[in-house]
């Protein structure tokens, strides 16, 4: 560990991970930027374990010997033991190191009475884990005694030998450790179950990475360098997405980078599709790298040249498919179809040459003869629009219904020229709304700036296509405004508006995307249930595949079923045919032959992209069997105590009192109860589940915060490049300013200060991004 | 002595036995086979060990967790050493990330990793 990263974790609020970087370093040479390190911190550490660990190593580290009298080779139990016993604290680390192998099998029994009785923290840590596996193991594990330690060194000790040595022996307390609140004690639980329940293992990891806690995420990310990475990467993927912290993301993707992976370009080309700026780019640098080490691994051996254009073939396709697809939409948008919006996206599809035969495949495959014919007549038309360039007083002198195709179809070559014409709009006092509306797409789609303060004004428009016109502008030139006022939007009756929020949230908070998609889908309405599969065409699959699944496998409705099935159909990943054989058995008899399809035409799909090998088809296919297996087990047995409480779809009431009936029948069977109480518990635990609906189950509510001034005392608790979070005094929340709105003296670390600010959104419960309005230094209270 | 799997060979330099790595080292695939060779090496009581990774363009998170664990085996349980030659940055940052880095040094070439083991 070098100096910064101790700097960095001895920084950190939670005790445990402060001891975790300390007990790493006894491991390691002490250098002399390390001892500065940690001579700093031990003035400022306030808590005694932590600072009796800085003691030992400091000492260590001016090169503390044992005394001459000191037997480090023990002849015989009493003689080192009694030596032990006898020794300084420094030299009991001494003799401890020097112990050998063999004479710690002899002495291990003794150990158990020597790790209870040592008062240092960092000796009877040593001790658990130079002795721990050498402890023969009983039943209970003599190890577990130590999980209840006073101190938090010997816990963690004792719990990494258990995850280690004897991972079954931790089943009965599982469930508590998981729960814990130290990120430590989860991450490493989570380790130890991976022996012993790997499914259940990789959710609670992927709960966890996709969680609220920094601290966790950082951990588990570093765990997951020693998992086998096909085990893990479908979260890994992920938490790459959803991570917001550029050095944990940068962690993430160095996982990624190492793990040749055929199928992770493709999933990193969807990122970059998705993502905007600086993320978009990271995306697709690592893709470059990803794509880098695919070659020089060798695992394709000569067929990466042919890998990469089948890459740049799916590229293609999957742009072209989506485009067609989206016009569709528009299309079949009964009522409320936009005709301006329509002609921009044929536009764009038609200046996109290079995705010529690509396009007319999907239009082909996807397409309704009259919407075929609409394009056609579109696309005849387009010379004749070109063939004028168009001033702001010709413009005006159109039709309505010319005007509206002419800002649709304005030419990329003469972007300049729509300024005018949306002034001169915004300035109208009665302007056409559909005129208006194209317009200021045009001038988002342009990047016509300056228009943003007029346009917001435009928000409470009553013609929802205005107001989605601006809602597109603003995300594009006032993000940050536009982040504050969306709130209103998510909860529109209006299906558009409430898409285009839920499309645009995903440019800032993924995971609060996630969570309102799992309620459109978990909701009884239909309807809402249709909208939630709307929107899921705004995510990318992989990021809601387990939702989807999980939606598929209890619908009912033969036309939401179709939907949810063509986002299958729309994403052929190589990660599909295991989750859509599985449904095949679930799913209701009506649907299988089609799910079945669906799959047969994804496995051919692999296999012209290359992403199977048509010489392994049958042992690609074996592996779809046992993971299919692996999802179906997962789905039918009754949930461990350890399993995570989520679950990205509530369980239905039915499923939920089928597992509790489970588990009382097979209570009934082992003899423990008399059958009457135990059928009368049985009826009224299935009644409770199936017709009682809890007040706490409604939705959360938006984390969209309806802005106030406050006003507070507190600390400066991170810096890191772009934001500075403090906690205010009272709060357990981390409030994070930007570093270009506060005093330069506030991007010092436990800096202390006054500040007037105003919270614009919580992420994830945890975090409150605030916009600074005024902030006064504490003089004179920095510790 | 040469493994009997292609990708990873074992030459003898004095007493140091050197394994050399000239494939991706994948640890689903070749993970056992360093495994059993190295267990191999230290039932022979062989305990100083080099592992050259120059011909070796990837070690992949399974490769990681078994260097981890023979790392562990070599200092821990056998009071050996092992040096890891030929390690380019993106190696050597997972591995520090992993810890293999707790129970390996590092040295820049095997000529240096011999030096520093005969010392």
């Amino acid at each position: 560990m070098g100096p910064d990263e101790l700097k960095r974790n001895l920084e950190l609020p939670c005790k445990s991970i402060r001891l975790f970087a300390l007990e790493r370093l006894l491991q390691e040479r002490i250098t002399p930027a390390i001892k500065r390190v940690l001579e700093e911190y031990h003035r400022e550490e306030t808590d005694e374990e932590c600072r009796h660990f800085v003691e030992l190593l400091l000492g260590s580290a001016s090169g503390a010997t044992p005394s001459p009298d000191a037997a480090t080779n023990a002849d015989g139990r009493e003689t080192w033991i009694d030596s032990y016993r006898a020794a300084s604290p420094a030299d009991r680390s001494l003799r401890l190191r020097d112990l050998k192998n063999e004479d710690m099998r002899v002495l291990a029994p003794e150990a158990l009475k020597l790790i209870r009785e040592e008062s240092s923290p960092i000796l009877a840590a040593a001790l658990t884990k130079r002795f721990g596996a050498f402890i023969p193991a009983g039943e209970p594990h003599p190890l577990l005694e130590f999980l209840e330690s006073g101190f938090i060194s010997v816990r963690l000790a004792a719990l990494d030998i258990l995850c280690q040595t004897a991972p079954a022996r931790l089943i009965g307390v599982l469930p508590g450790l998981l729960a814990s609140p130290d990120p430590v004690v989860r991450s490493l639980s989570i380790q130890g179950l991976f022996a012993i329940d790997p499914e259940e293992a990789c959710r609670h990891l992927e709960c966890h990475l996709l969680g609220q806690d920094p601290q966790t995420r950082q951990l588990l990310i570093r765990s997951c360098f020693q998992i086998p990475f096909a085990k893990v990467k479908g979260s890994v993927l992920k938490a790459l997405r959803l991570e917001i912290d550029p050095e944990r993301k940068k962690l993430l993707g160095l996982l990624v980078q190492t793990n040749p992976d055929q199928e992770v370009p493709f999933q990193l080309w969807l990122m970059a599709e998705e993502a905007g700026g600086e993320e978009a780019l990271f995306y697709r640098n690592l893709l470059v790298e990803t794509l880098k080490v695919i070659e020089i691994s060798g695992i394709l051996g000569s067929r990466f040249g042919e890998y990469r254009n089948n890459l740049q073939t799916w590229v293609n396709d999957r742009l072209a498919r989506v485009l067609c697809l989206r016009i569709l939409a528009e299309w079949n948008r009964a009522g409320e179809r936009d005709e301006q919006a329509l002609t921009a996206l044929v536009q764009r599809a038609r200046d996109n040459r290079r995705l010529g035969e690509a396009f007319a495949r999907a239009c082909q495959a996807h397409w309704p003869q009259d919407l075929a014919d609409w394009y056609r007549r579109q696309c005849s038309g387009e010379t004749t629009l070109r063939g004028h360039p168009v001033t702001a007083d010709g413009f005006f002198t159109g039709e309505p219904s010319d005007q509206v195709r002419l800002l649709a179809t304005w030419p990329q070559n003469d972007s300049g020229g729509i300024k005018p014409v949306l002034e001169r709009l915004l300035a109208a006092e009665r302007p056409v709304p559909e005129i208006l509306a194209a317009g200021i797409r045009a001038a988002a789609r342009f990047r016509q700036a300056g228009f943003a303060e007029a346009c917001g004004k435009l928000l409470q428009h009553s013609n929802p296509l205005v107001v989605g016109s601006v809602l597109e502008y603003l995300a594009v030139f006032d993000p940050a405004a536009l982040f504050s006022k969306l709130g209103p939007f998510l909860r529109s009756p209006v299906p558009r508006l409430k898409i285009q929020a839920i499309g645009l949230l995903r440019r800032f908070d993924l995971a609060e995307v996630l969570q309102r998609l799992g309620s459109l889908l978990g909701h009884r309405d239909p309807k809402q249930q249709e909208l939630g599969l709307q929107c899921l065409f705004h995510v990318e699959f992989n990021l809601v595949r387990d939702l989807l699944a999980e939606y598929l496998r209890r619908c009912k409705d033969e036309t939401l079923f179709r939907t949810g099935l063509a986002l299958f159909q729309s994403n052929p990943d190589p990660g599909n045919p295991a989750y859509l054989l599985s449904l095949e058995s679930v799913v209701d008899r009506a649907f299988r032959k089609e799910v079945e399809s669906v799959r047969l035409e994804c496995q051919e799909f692999l296999l012209g992209a290359g992403l199977w090998d048509p010489a392994r088809k049958e042992e690609q296919e074996a592996v779809v069997k046992s993971e299919a297996k692996v999802r179906l087990d997962w789905i039918h047995r009754p949930r461990p105590a350890y399993a995570h409480p989520s679950n990205p779809v509530s369980p239905s009431p039915f499923e939920q009192a089928r597992d509790v009936v489970r588990q009382i029948v097979e209570m009934m069977r082992g003899g423990r109860w008399l059958s009457a109480p135990a059928l009368l518990l049985v009826a009224i635990v299935a009644y409770y589940l199936l017709f009682w609906t809890s007040p706490s189950a409604s939705r959360k509510e938006s984390s969209l915060l309806v802005a106030q001034p406050m006003k507070g005392a507190g600390t400066v608790t991170e810096v890191g490049k772009e934001w500075v979070t403090v906690i205010f005094e009272g709060e357990k929340r981390s409030f994070l300013f930007r570093k270009t709105e506060v005093p330069r003296e506030m991007t010092a670390l436990r800096t202390r200060v006054e500040m007037v600010y105003e919270p614009y959104r919580v992420y994830r419960d945890q975090i409150v991004y605030c916009k600074a309005l005024s902030s006064k230094i504490l003089a004179g209270e920095k510790k | 002595m040469t493994n009997q799997d292609q990708r990873l060979s074992v030459r003898e330099e004095g007493e140091i036995p050197v394994l050399v790595f000239s494939t991706y080292f994948d640890g689903e695939t070749l993970g056992a086979t360093t495994v059993q060779t190295v267990d191999h090496l230290l039932q022979q009581g062989k305990t100083r060990l080099i592992m050259d990774f120059t011909g070796c363009p990837v070690i992949n998170s399974s490769a990681l967790g078994t260097l981890l664990n023979l790392g562990g085996k070599i200092t821990d349980d056998f009071q050996g050493r092992l040096i890891l030659v030929g390690l380019t940055e993106l190696q050597r940052r997972v591995l520090g990330l992993a810890g293999v880095t707790l129970f390996a040094e590092e040295a820049a070439t095997v000529e240096k990793a011999l030096k520093a083991l005969r010392v």
